[in-house]
């Protein structure tokens, strides 16, 4: 069966792995583009989530293509990601495609519904097969998330402006076929390689902004114009927390790290905001708190228009950023946004946050970047 | 004992479901209850600039009744709705309501009331704190808990009769409008330019989704699929669902807050499912911009579309 996916960052690389050893063919939408925003904008609903739009344009995009399936995460609420598969179904049938939804539901509420899923496409595989496949796409997308973090760290110190994005386009490359571990372990070691050649001046970078907001605005470049690309090539270090393999292991996997982890989230965040409000309300506040804690010089915010997690997470930043002293800017993203418009933002941001690093005085309306 | 502490009420949200409990609740327990003015312009204006432009109006409208009640009252009632059943939740909004109240009110002075039958916290547990936390013990609560179930029992039962809104029941031969939205669009008269009534009034018989009965929500549910997990849309799917499929409606008005979260997905399922029973549907934004002229257009024409489409 020909399977498609929705784009998000590097996940695709990871995806064409996971259907390739579960026996299916796995059909890559074509980049998203503008092409694939004015297909999406087209026939999702005004008010839906940028995410889902950019999905339905990859689903179209892929379906002319070839692919007859499609392979989505569910979710329990209350962020609206989990009722993306149900409206993206009733919209592709209603423009009259035939194809089969398959759902990866979150095992909170048990392993039925993921089982049943999985039978449905795949009735002859074995969970023994199912589990090698997921254990080696998670080994997979760890290890590409590794080289991206070492990617940041590079970016804003390289001598020759763009070589550390060349290179992590060609480690893409190299890690896109991996299928075995070995293969795996020795694509990573020629990445690191490849990474370490590139000539770095001896400084610390200029600026370390963190970078944080609603997952799929974050990891996806294609929709936030390159905003870690366009940071690190600024001199800002982009210190990010949210990477889809942490997400994989504290969605799906619910281990004792992540759930330890999620408590210490909950800490930093408390004092401003005390409650769970669905998709990653909590991680962006506890981030800003972090940021500041390890005075790192700023924090970027990003996220959809109308994305309710995130509405609550920017009221209450302002908050934080006065009380810890650390400039805060929120950009929200939709089909609307301009790329001179953000960009303009961001170096001015970015000014501002140089600037207060030589000691100039900043006023108060200013520091809150809005 | 207390004195009779001064409880701030805002008339916002979901006062317009559970009203009857919270008055009558803290009425019987010995605090006065200072309920919020109904929703006008001055009220709009301290919402917008207690807010967050990106904020739906309805919780800016609580934020505004918040602010002109802090100054009126000791206490100001925050409810902290996070889920009010099994499997669903009420909006993000709601679940960080008290974040956003303390954000934009910072000297006021609050109590919450939390509510997360999901998580396992009931109405009478948070009934519980609530008294405990304006000083009262012990007997005092349960006579204060009896009488607020019997108001909200009373209440639940006025607005499946439609005699709890007040609207002229409409003409024998008018179309039967299924009206749906969630509670604080529905009936607050100034977010919605007194929709129910106009509609009433032009002829029409309106149904909310609470006027019908929890098995006519449940049995119009169980053509979904997935189970949904935001209560409001339950209510506003299950009850579009019944209406389309048991043929009593020959209209559906959706009004929503611009730019709502969970409504944006509710709605596109509904409008799909009105096409597919062939019922017009007509969705309706509110926001603070709403201007009157035009809004009266489109109901007048959704009306005039209706009626030639029932000859």
């Amino acid at each position: 069966m020909k399977v498609t996916f929705p784009h998000m960052g590097t996940a695709h690389l990871v995806f064409t792995t996971l259907l390739a050893d579960l026996g299916l063919e796995p059909v890559v939408p074509p980049p998203t583009s503008q092409r694939t925003l004015a297909l999406g904008v087209k026939y999702a609903p005004e008010f839906a989530c940028f995410p889902l739009k950019v999905n339905l344009g990859n689903y179209l995009e892929a379906f002319a293509a070839g692919a007859e399936a499609i392979l989505m995460v569910g979710g329990v609420g209350p962020c609206r990601l989990g009722y993306y598969a149900e409206v993206e179904r009733e919209i592709l049938r209603g423009l009259g495609h035939d194809f089969e939804m398959i759902v990866l539901e979150p095992p909170k509420h048990g392993w039925g519904e993921l089982r049943r899923a999985l039978r449905r496409v795949l009735p002859r595989a074995s969970l023994a097969r199912i589990g090698r496949a997921v254990a080696f796409a998670y080994a997979k997308l760890a290890a590409i998330d590794a080289i991206e973090r070492l990617v940041n760290r590079i970016r804003p110190r390289e001598r020759n402006r763009g070589e550390t994005t060349r290179i992590w386009r060609e480690c893409q490359k190299i890690l896109a076929p991996a299928a075995t571990i070995q293969g795996l372990r020795a694509a990573e070691n020629r990445c690191r390689e490849l990474l370490a050649q590139i000539p770095v001046s001896p400084d610390p970078p200029p600026l370390r902004v963190a970078l944080g907001g609603e997952i799929y605005m974050v990891l996806e470049p294609a929709v936030n114009f390159e905003l870690e690309r366009v940071l690190g090539e600024s001199g800002a270090e982009v210190k990010r927390e949210i990477y889809l393999s942490a997400w994989v292991r504290d969605q799906l996997l619910r281990s004792f790290v992540s759930r330890r982890w999620f408590e210490r989230v909950r800490a930093l965040a408390r004092p401003y905001l005390a409650n769970f409000v669905g998709g990653h309300g909590l991680e962006s506040v506890a981030q800003a708190v972090d940021a500041a804690v390890n005075r790192l010089d700023g924090m970027i915010q990003v996220a959809p228009f109308t994305c309710m997690p995130e509405i609550i997470a920017q009221s209450v930043l302002p908050t934080v950023s006065r009380s810890l002293d650390l400039p805060v800017m929120t950009l929200v993203l939709d089909e609307h946004a301009g790329e001179a418009g953000v960009l303009t933002r961001v170096e001015a941001f970015l000014d501002l946050l140089a600037r207060r690093r030589k000691g100039v005085p900043i006023s108060e309306p200013v520091l809150l970047g809005r | 004992m207390a004195e009779r502490i001064r409880l701030g009420l805002p008339r916002a949200l979901l006062y317009y479901w559970f009203a009857p409990l919270w008055e009558a609740f803290f009425g019987v327990l010995g605090v006065r209850p200072i309920v919020s003015p109904e929703t006008n312009k001055a009220l709009l204006g301290l919402g917008l600039k207690a807010a967050l432009d990106d904020v739906c109006l309805p919780v800016k409208l609580f934020l505004g009744h918040a602010a002109y009640l802090s100054a009126q009252c000791d206490v100001l009632m925050v409810p902290h709705l996070i889920s009010l059943e099994n499997r669903a939740f009420t909006c993000p909004k709601f679940m960080g309501l008290p974040d956003l109240v303390r954000q934009a009110l910072p000297g006021a002075r609050t109590m919450t009331a939390r509510v997360d039958i999901r998580g396992g916290a009931t109405w009478e547990m948070s009934a519980r704190e609530a008294a405990a936390a304006l000083g009262f013990r012990g007997g005092s609560f349960l006579k204060a808990w009896r009488a607020a179930r019997a108001a909200q029992a009373e209440y639940g039962e006025a607005l499946r009769s439609g005699t709890a809104l007040g609207l002229p029941p409409g003409t024998e031969t008018g179309p039967n409008l299924a009206v749906l939205g969630h509670p604080y669009c529905l009936y607050d008269r100034f977010i919605n330019m007194d929709l129910l009534n106009r509609l009433a009034a032009a002829g029409c018989r309106v149904i909310t989704p609470e006027m019908l009965p929890a098995s006519a929500i449940e049995e119009g549910l169980a053509y979904l699929p997935k189970s949904l997990f935001w209560s409001f849309g339950r209510r506003q799917l299950g009850a579009a669902y019944h209406l389309l499929g048991a043929g009593r409606c020959d209209g559906i008005v959706h009004a929503t807050a611009f730019a709502c979260g969970p409504e944006a997905l509710v709605g596109e399922l509904a409008e799909k499912a009105a096409a597919r029973w062939r019922v017009p549907m007509l969705r309706l934004h509110l926001d603070e911009h709403t201007g009157e002229a035009g809004f009266l257009t489109r109901l007048e024409a959704f009306l005039d579309m209706i009626g030639r489409w029932r000859r």
